[in-house]
């Protein structure tokens, strides 16, 4: 951990375990349109978590009430303990990478890092070897005094970075952070990103779209649903246990077919779908319409293990993706059904228009409410 | 081809003769200024700056000048300030009917100024407004908030208000963060606009006529009067003296931001 990462003192005192960041029934509305509804959300000190939804669904809102640029409407919000509802941004210390990154153009690279201390009161020679430090971390140092106007974005969001770190927040928050990069930039700097923010130790909130990069960068996501935090949950639970189609939908890809509860017995059900009966551990009454689902790598062409739902469909198209290669299947267009199936490689004579057999077991096998 | 050419030949005179047009009549009044004869005519007669020294003699001549610079300074900075915050409120959109308030708070600029200033004299007298100083100042306000709105709306529309945002998380207080963030980034937006403002109100006229009173005279109504009584070249002079400002007040603000900048808000 550098002296960069130590917390400030108004960090340390007061922390408790009921989280770093606590949001409590916050909800905020523009007009008519509910932006943000009751929403709750903890997290732990030095945890990474995303914020992850569709495009309008209320992540720059709630980011910009914890950094106190918006005032909700209802809610309370904590840090370390301490009640900054009412707090204006500047007097939270709360860091913010804005979505294009919001460099001062009039100032160099040195200057743009150097201007939370300077507003802070930090004279200029105890600014200095702290604004150096902060270009050491994100390998700027040969940049200082460029305009900012002349970097790459890759350097700009470093800057943007090394700007909000340098006055010690207790908290940073990242608005789609990686969006102005291109695709190859953007995973090498998700990781240099995320181990340089652990390096100093902080805690941090992504906002982002991007479900491959939401699992990239944290340690847990939340999902949000118009203004609501559909499932917090680590990446793996995300994409194991999805609590609601919405999160199944968001979070990779599925076979996902619609059907109606035919039997139930001992906490499994059997649901009836247009590739025939399909079991799954849960608890609906008999009649009830669902949908079933499994991930694409639970799925397995031939017979599978004793016991195992299997389903017989014909394949619409293979693409092939290096590691694996991805089978789609040909489903009645109508409704929502759709099927993925991803193995490690393709067996010998299948092809679009092949009729194959799936097994997946019944553990793997998702029913959520239609 | 050949048309073409002609075209082009026409097109080309026509820029030198209004090049010509708008630039002799200030050319011919320097040299006017340094005559020796006591008639304004061109060319002038011999070299002397007696006019120069006669700028300082003729009555009420510098007070007239003070006044206006005051008037002019002090309406176009209270127009800087007022305008940005007009300008930022109306660009954020924190108003119902943004694009229509934006109109009519420029409107001023195609209003005649006898209509103006006959309705402003009206209604300092209503408001019971006696003192002519204070009548002008308010006026020029007036005169002055329209120039500066058009290029600090035009320069906001490109401000990025993101960087307001960071400099607030940073430790700014939202005033703090406008001056520290906001006004240097519009920097150009403002001297140009100030520098509309200045002219617009040191040369105003029309406005000015109907507030000014015996011994409160803005300069150029004072030196219309002047020009009444004795058509002598210290009009040349006092002409003189303000091309030369003019002219180190440009080279200024082109050391500071490019009038290229400028020119562009
Ligand atoms: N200042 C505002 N005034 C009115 N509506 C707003 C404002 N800010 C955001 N919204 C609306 O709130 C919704 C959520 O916006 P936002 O939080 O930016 O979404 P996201 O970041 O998830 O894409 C959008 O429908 C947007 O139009
Ligand atoms: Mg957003």
């Amino acid at each position: 951990m550098t002296a960069l990462g130590a917390p400030a003192p108004a960090a340390q005192a007061g922390a408790s375990s009921a989280g770093h960041l606590v949001v409590t029934g916050t909800s905020k509305r523009f007009g008519a349109a509910v932006v943000l509804e009751d929403l709750s959300l903890s997290v732990a000190k030095g945890e990474f978590v995303s914020l992850l939804g569709p495009s309008g669904c209320g992540k720059t809102t709630l980011l910009r009430c914890i950094a106190g640029l918006l005032r909700p409407d209802a809610g309370r919000i904590t840090v370390a303990g301490q009640d900054i509802t009412a707090l204006p941004a500047h007097r939270r210390n709360v860091g913010v990478v804005f979505q294009n990154y919001a460099l001062f153009p009039h100032l160099t690279v040195a200057e743009n890092i150097g201007f939370g201390l300077r507003a802070q009161g930090v004279s200029r020679a105890e600014a200095a070897p702290r604004v150096a430090e902060a270009l050491a971390l994100v390998r700027m140092g040969e940049h200082a005094d460029k305009p900012v106007t002349s970097l790459s974005g890759g350097q700009q969001q470093r800057v943007a970075v090394a700007r909000a770190l340098v006055v010690r927040p207790s908290l940073l928050l990242l608005d789609e952070p990686f969006s102005a990069l291109d695709r190859k930039l953007r995973e090498t700097m998700q990781v240099e990103l995320k181990h340089l923010l652990r390096e100093v130790g902080i805690t941090a909130i992504f906002v982002t779209h991007d479900q491959e990069e939401a699992l990239v960068v944290s340690d847990r996501i939340a999902v949000m649903n118009s203004g609501r935090i559909e499932q917090l949950a680590d990446p793996a639970t995300l994409y194991g246990r999805p609590v609601s189609l919405y999160v199944l939908d968001f979070v990779g890809q599925s076979t996902r077919l619609a059907g109606r509860i035919v039997a139930v017995e001992d906490g499994v059900v059997t649901v009836e779908t247009s590739l025939g009966p399909v079991r799954a551990p849960g608890r609906f009454a008999p009649g009830s319409r669902v949908a079933v689902a499994v991930r694409p790598e639970a799925v397995t062409l031939g017979e599978g293990v004793a016991g195992a739902n299997r389903v017989s469909a014909r394949v619409s198209e293979i693409s092939f993706l290096g590691s694996r290669t991805q089978l789609h299947l040909d489903l009645p267009a109508e409704g929502e059904d759709r099927g993925v199936v991803e193995l490690p490689r393709l067996p010998e004579g299948v092809q679009p228009g092949s009729r194959v057999t799936l097994a997946f077991r019944e553990a793997d096998t998702m029913v959520f409410p239609a | 081809m050949t048309m073409d050419r002609l075209g082009t030949g026409i097109a080309w005179t026509a820029l030198i003769l209004v090049i010509a047009f708008l630039l002799l009549p200030i050319v011919v009044v320097i040299p006017v200024s340094f005559t020796e004869s006591t008639v304004f005519r061109f060319p002038p007669e011999g070299f002397s700056l007696q006019w120069y020294g006669r700028i300082r003699n003729v009555d009420g001549l510098l007070g007239a000048l003070w006044l206006s610079a005051q008037i002019a300074a002090l309406s176009t900075a209270t127009s800087l300030l007022l305008g940005t915050l007009c300008a930022i409120a109306l660009v954020r959109g924190l108003v119902p009917g943004a694009a229509a308030i934006t109109t009519f708070m420029v409107s001023p600029l195609m209003l005649p100024g006898l209509v103006l200033g006959i309705a402003l004299l009206q209604t300092m007298r209503e408001v019971g407004l006696r003192d002519a100083w204070w009548s002008l100042y308010l006026a020029h306000v007036v005169i002055t908030l329209p120039f500066v709105m058009r290029t600090v709306l035009a320069s906001l529309s490109l401000f990025d208000f993101a960087m307001v945002d960071a400099a607030r998380t940073l430790g700014c207080s939202y005033p703090k963060a406008l001056w520290r963030v906001l006004v240097p980034n519009i920097l150009p937006g403002f001297i140009s606009g100030a520098l509309f403002a200045f002219i617009a109100s040191f040369d105003n006229y029309p406005v000015s006529m109907f507030l000014v009173d015996v011994r409160t005279k803005t300069l150029p109504i004072q030196l219309l009067n002047y020009l009444e009584i004795s058509p002598d070249p210290t009009l040349a002079a006092v002409s003189t003296v303000l091309i030369g400002l003019t002219v180190i007040v440009l080279i200024l603000c082109d050391r500071l931001v490019g009038l290229r900048r400028m020119a562009s808000i």
